[in-house]
């Protein structure tokens, strides 16, 4: 799958694979203050970009939340005698090789899109950033291990990775769910140890060392605050990423189970009849998936647009 | 310089082995039982025991994993039983064709990119910019299979602008004989320009579908440096002597300003590699994505392990030759 | 100068767009081309067992006898199994204790390469089977030949014997898997070639072959029974089955197997192509593990039996290219009884039956779809949807194939659909494998003793017509037990251009290239 992120700023949070000596160090400069979250909404609001996701991502959940009562029809009982019916105003999206009514499948398909979505980059996010702030503050041999089994997960094209581990972990979303989340892993890893390697020197995370505070509580007061936003940025980046690549393994056969709706699937089933000419079977569940991951790349780039101001307004 | 490049290389070895462990376990725990897919239902229970130890997988996993290496090592990677053929010959069968989708879509990405991303640099803020900037989001959110098949619905079923979306070349065309493996490159050292065409009609959609992602990164990135630069001495200074604005644009600055895009279109042929599993899938292009893609849900250990190296070592290789050519376009940099 | 190349690339690109791509010429002349789903994976007669496979090893090897055919009054000519007709041995005998068969070689018959088929040839060629395992060896054992007892009598004669009087021999001596090998090629290149390469005897000789885009066979113009009437045959590979069809429509192809039922109807009507629908052997079940709750009580299958709505699956899933499945056995081979049959869809019956067996508000249970075809997918969905309306909860898992079968084998699954063609078109081989108490595809515990007696007594028995009475007096009781909810046998769909002709089904589903002409 395409990478989601703009790695648009030389100050690149998600630093090549180059070499094993890491990445640059961030300008650090901005990302003392972060923001309270309700200046930063208000900040996300007030960006056009920032906005428009922000509606987008509030407006899918509302689908997802209200599905059963904005749904016309069962989104799983099969209806042979409408099957292929295409858009028209009793099913204005048409309705699939079963009959069932599409409308009502992307309703109900975007709650696993959503969950899967947001599951999948928290595993990323738990398992990933702990490694990489473990990576970057001890550093050492222990630090060049995590660093190289990360390489090791991204030297796989993560498609190909997210294939393998979802047929071995067994059939079902659960699956594809976790194997996205571990193909996630190395990213978040990678972007919190190159931003663990720039603030471990401050002077903040100095004097709380003088203070005689632990590791742990350094790592916790002193460290995680300060990296915390461009990890939000990835975060909300990674959504798009996590919800494509599980609707890919979906579309490849892996993942959702018939006769549940989950928009890959839908699309996958959908395939077979392009060429015959129902075209509404695999263009709509797509649209839904496209606007859906759309949102989260919008709020994903105005956040970073605020949290890393450096990165965009560069002019002289 | 040598001397950086082959510290570079050592430091791959490591990388590689762990390629291969992890290869391996993943491939040992894909779910099914080779055996039973190699010899069919139709078969008894000792009859399968015979086949699984014809196979060597009656062996302790350690020892089949010290036999791989081995066989590794003396350049053999093993046997596809689903292809009837070794795995190295299909690789090099089928990587030819993932190249040209691969570098068709990254040559897109650069055509249509690089000026746009310059563009929304000189205009920023204007309307280009936010348009273009929108369009790049829409690029990377759109599914790679999804856009694919709508294409085909667009271009094939509904224009037929395209020839049926299968393939590399349509099989009344004949194939071509093979130099390069490029379909394009052969058809043009033939002379065979009917091929030609119909190669390049095959190509189209899947690299344009592939491309998206690419193209839109590409975009936003030769935007920022392009940016960045602009706002630098020396630009005033070109432009304070009355230079065009051409000039100042593409020849001094754009120069200074792809050197971040290069390290992005390193980081972009990986993406692209992952990308054309799903592209080939759906085009039926006979690649190295569509030839893992089979072999896992076949279960057939040696092609996934051998593709896994493969693509980690281009991987290095290529982000190996970006840095490189870092080094070219920057002076600055030294290697050490 | 490297813009000047990128935007000279850019307009060649635009140029070609511009010029748009009108649909490709017409096909050669005697050449005939056919669309397959996929492009096989081995070409060595032992091991392969996948019909594009099987079907390039058939066209270009020649075994030592084969099938005979026959016209049907509607005029379509179809393979007769248990009619075994001469083909590298001219004449056999048979021993008076059915034991030992004398086989007589023509003569004068060469392999592609010029080498001499002979008696050096079989016995390798039978001795190879033996030894490499796969399912090659165990048709040894199907067939009950006796590997020690494979002679060289002369140069042109050879003589194999039987552990047991067996009456499907003849039959296994025709398939794909006994096509006879040269020797001398195996010896030089090794057994891994022949996976890849094939030279033999047969009408044609393999040009190349690459997985994934498909098989080009040359005729061989010195071939024995005469040259073949096609110069070249293309076994083209477009696994999209709606690409196959587009294909067909617009002449780009001369044959496409694996139609999909949903288009057979827009075919027949389509100008230029004739549509070939064969009742198959292919039978599609559903299997409920009679080892598992609550699957062990006879009447919980049968509620199961009548709660499937196998009308809407023939017509709606399958577009009418297919018929009922009467008994395990199908219609069509040897031996088929299907007048025990007496499911029908009917939702009263089974709530009546669950309650007898002490479900009276059903039970939930786990269903295992193999991934790979989407006919079970759709009666999956309306399996369970039928299902739902007497309480039963049927929860589908999809699984990748490899998994499936391995699960499968292991008997672990609680439900499934599976399909099944025997190799072998005969009640022994099909019943042996499928419902014996001790049978290797009897995947679901199902082990009735008087079903096994009967099979046992069969197997033993020499005369043709007694041996097959007794198959079909055991298949009431497996209909009654109902293991399996009998869905349906598959037609075999072929779509052919006209003009095209000499196309012969045979119950293996393979096509045979010598007798197509165009």
């Amino acid at each position: 799958m395409c990478a989601l992120t703009f790695t648009s700023e030389s100050g690149d949070p998600r630093p090549a694979i180059r070499g094993p000596a890491g990445p640059k160090p961030v300008s650090p400069e901005h990302r003392d203050q972060l923001g309270r979250s309700r200046a930063l909404l208000w900040r996300l609001w007030r960006n056009p970009l920032g906005f428009l996701g922000m509606l987008v991502i509030v407006g899918w959940v509302a689908v997802a939340v209200m599905a059963p009562l904005l749904a016309p029809y069962s989104p799983i009982l099969p209806d042979m005698a409408h099957r292929l019916v295409p858009p028209e105003p009793a099913h204005l999206l048409g309705t699939d090789q079963y009959g069932r009514d599409i409308l009502t499948r992307i309703l109900y398909g975007s709650r696993l899109s959503l969950s899967v979505g947001l599951l999948s980059v928290g595993i990323s996010f738990l398992l990933g950033v702990p490694l990489g702030v473990a990576a970057g503050f001890f550093g050492g041999a222990i630090g060049q291990l995590i660093m190289r089994a990360m390489d090791v997960l991204l030297a796989f094209p993560s498609l190909v990775l997210a294939m393998a581990l979802a047929v071995s972990l067994g059939p079902g979303l659960t699956s594809a769910m976790i194997a996205v989340g571990i193909v996630g892993i190395p990213d978040f890893a990678r972007l919190s140890y190159g931003q663990v390697l720039s603030v471990r020197e401050r002077e903040f995370v100095e004097s709380s060392r003088a203070a005689g505070a632990s590791n742990l509580t350094i790592i916790w007061r002193a460290i995680l605050p300060n990296i915390l936003s461009s990890l939000i940025v990835r975060a909300t980046l990674g959504l798009g990423f996590a919800v494509l690549t599980a609707a890919s393994l979906s579309f490849l056969g892996l993942g959702a189970q018939p006769p549940s709706p989950e928009l890959g699937a839908m699309i996958s089933g959908g395939r077979d009849y392009i060429i015959s000419g129902q075209w509404w079977l695999a263009t709509f569940p797509g649209l839904a998936i496209a606007t859906m991951v759309l949102g989260f790349n919008l709020t994903g780039d105005a956040l970073r647009d605020i949290l890393d101001p450096l990165a965009t307004r560069r002019k002289g | 310089m040598a001397s950086y490049v082959l510290k570079r290389l050592l430091y791959l070895l490591p990388t590689l082995f762990g390629v291969t462990v992890v290869a391996f376990v993943i491939t040992r725990i894909l779910p099914g039982d080779p055996a039973l897919m190699v010899a069919g239902q139709q078969v008894s229970q000792a009859t399968l025991e015979k086949v699984r130890a014809s196979m060597g997988l009656d062996k302790p996993l350690l020892t089949q994993y010290f036999f791989y290496l081995k066989a590794l090592l003396r350049g053999d990677l093993g046997f596809a039983w689903h292809t009837g053929h070794p795995v190295l010959r299909d690789l090099l069968t089928y990587f030819p064709a993932t190249v040209e989708l691969t570098l068709t879509s990254l040559l897109i990405a650069l055509v249509l990119g690089i000026p746009l991303g310059v563009a929304s640099a000189t205009k920023s803020g204007g309307l280009l910019d936010h348009l273009s900037r929108v369009i790049a989001l829409v690029g990377v959110s759109m599914p790679i299979f999804w856009l694919g098949l709508v294409l085909i619905s667009v271009f094939f079923v509904t224009l037929r602008w395209v020839p049926a979306p299968m393939g590399r070349l349509s099989f009344a065309v004949g194939p071509v004989p093979s130099y390069t493996g490029s379909v394009i490159l052969d058809s043009l050292l033939s002379h065979n320009w009917a091929a030609l065409r119909d190669g390049l009609m095959h190509l189209l959609l899947p690299s344009i579908a592939l491309s998206t992602g690419t193209l839109a990164i590409v975009m936003r990135m030769t935007r920022a440096s392009m940016l960045e630069e602009l706002g630098k001495d020396y630009v005033r200074t070109a432009r304070a002597k009355g230079q065009r604005e051409a000039l100042v644009l593409y020849k001094h600055t754009l120069k200074n300003a792809l050197i971040p895009t290069v390290t992005v279109i390193g980081l972009q042929i990986g993406m692209l590699l992952g990308g054309a599993v799903i592209t080939e899938t759906i085009f039926a292009w006979p690649g190295m994505g569509r030839y893992v893609t089979e072999s896992i849900m076949a279960t057939d250990y040696a092609p996934v392990q051998g593709f896994a190296l493969l693509s980690a070592f281009l991987y290095a290789i290529i982000n190996l030759g970006v840095d490189i050519l870092y080094g070219f376009l920057d002076p600055r940099i030294r290697y050490s | 100068m490297r813009k000047y190349t990128i935007g000279t690339l850019l307009a060649v690109l635009l140029l070609v767009v511009a010029l748009g791509a009108g649909t490709t010429g017409a096909l050669a002349a005697g050449t005939i081309t056919i669309a397959y789903s996929e492009g096989g994976h081995t070409l060595d007669p032992v091991m392969a067992n996948d019909l594009t496979s099987d079907t390039v090893i058939l066209a270009v090897y020649d075994q030592l006898v084969t099938y005979g055919t026959r016209k049907l009054p509607d005029g379509r000519v179809v393979g007769v199994t248990n009619d075994i007709r001469p083909m590298l041995a001219e004449r056999w005998t048979v021993s008076p204790d059915k034991k030992v068969y004398t086989f007589y070689l023509r003569k004068n018959v060469k392999f592609s390469n010029g080498d001499p088929v002979n008696a050096d040839a079989v016995l390798f060629t039978l001795n190879r089977i033996a030894n490499t395992p796969g399912n090659g060896s165990f048709l040894f054992q199907v067939a009950s030949i006796d590997p020690k007892q494979v002679k060289k009598i002369d140069d042109y004669t050879v003589q194999i014997g039987l552990t047991r009087p067996n009456a499907m021999f003849l039959q296994v001596l025709a398939m794909y898997t006994f096509s006879i090998l040269d020797p001398a090629v195996v010896k030089e290149h090794g057994n891994e070639w022949l996976a890849s390469h094939a030279v033999g005897s047969g009408p044609f000789k393999l040009v190349s072959w690459d997985p994934a885009n498909g098989v080009i066979l040359d005729a061989n113009k010195d071939y024995w029974q005469g040259p073949p009437k096609v110069d070249r045959v293309v076994m083209q590979v477009i696994p999209e089955s709606s690409n196959r069809v587009a294909f067909l429509k617009a002449g780009s192809v001369d044959m496409a197997v694996e139609v999909p039922p949903k288009d057979v109807r827009d075919l027949r009507a389509a100008p230029g192509v004739i549509i070939r629908s064969d009742p198959s052997v292919r039978i599609l079940y559903f299997a409920m593990n009679c080892g598992v709750k609550p699957f062990d009580n006879p009447k919980v299958r049968q509620a199961i039996s009548y709660a499937i709505p196998y009308k809407q699956l023939i017509n709606d899933v399958m577009y009418g290219q297919a018929q009922q499945l009467r008994s395990p056995v199908p219609d069509g081979m040897p031996g088929y009884n299907g007048s025990a049959w007496h499911y029908s869809y009917d939702l009263k019956k089974a709530k009546k039956l669950l309650t007898e067996a002490g479900y009276p508000h059903g039970f939930t249970f786990d269903f295992t779809l193999g991934s790979g075809f989407d006919d079970w997918e759709q009666d999956a969905v309306l399996i369970q949807a039928s299902l739902a309306q007497i309480g039963v909860k049927m929860n589908i898992t999809r699984m990748a194939r490899p998994q499936f079968l391995q699960l499968m084998s292991q008997k672990k699954l609680t439900a499934f659909i599976s399909k099944w063609t025997s190799f072998v078109n005969d009640p022994g081989y099909h019943l042996g494998f499928l419902l014996d108490g001790k049978g290797p595809a009897n995947y679901i515990n199902y082990d009735n003793p008087k079903v096994d007696a009967l099979l046992a007594e069969a197997s033993k028995e020499t005369d043709t017509a007694s041996r097959l009475k007794l198959y079909e007096e055991a298949q009431p009781y497996i209909v009654r037990d109902a293991p399996w909810a009998f869905l349906y046998q598959y037609a075999r769909v072929v779509g052919i251009r006209k003009g095209v002709s000499g196309y012969i089904f045979y119950p293996d589903e393979l096509i045979r290239f010598y007798p197509l002409s165009k």
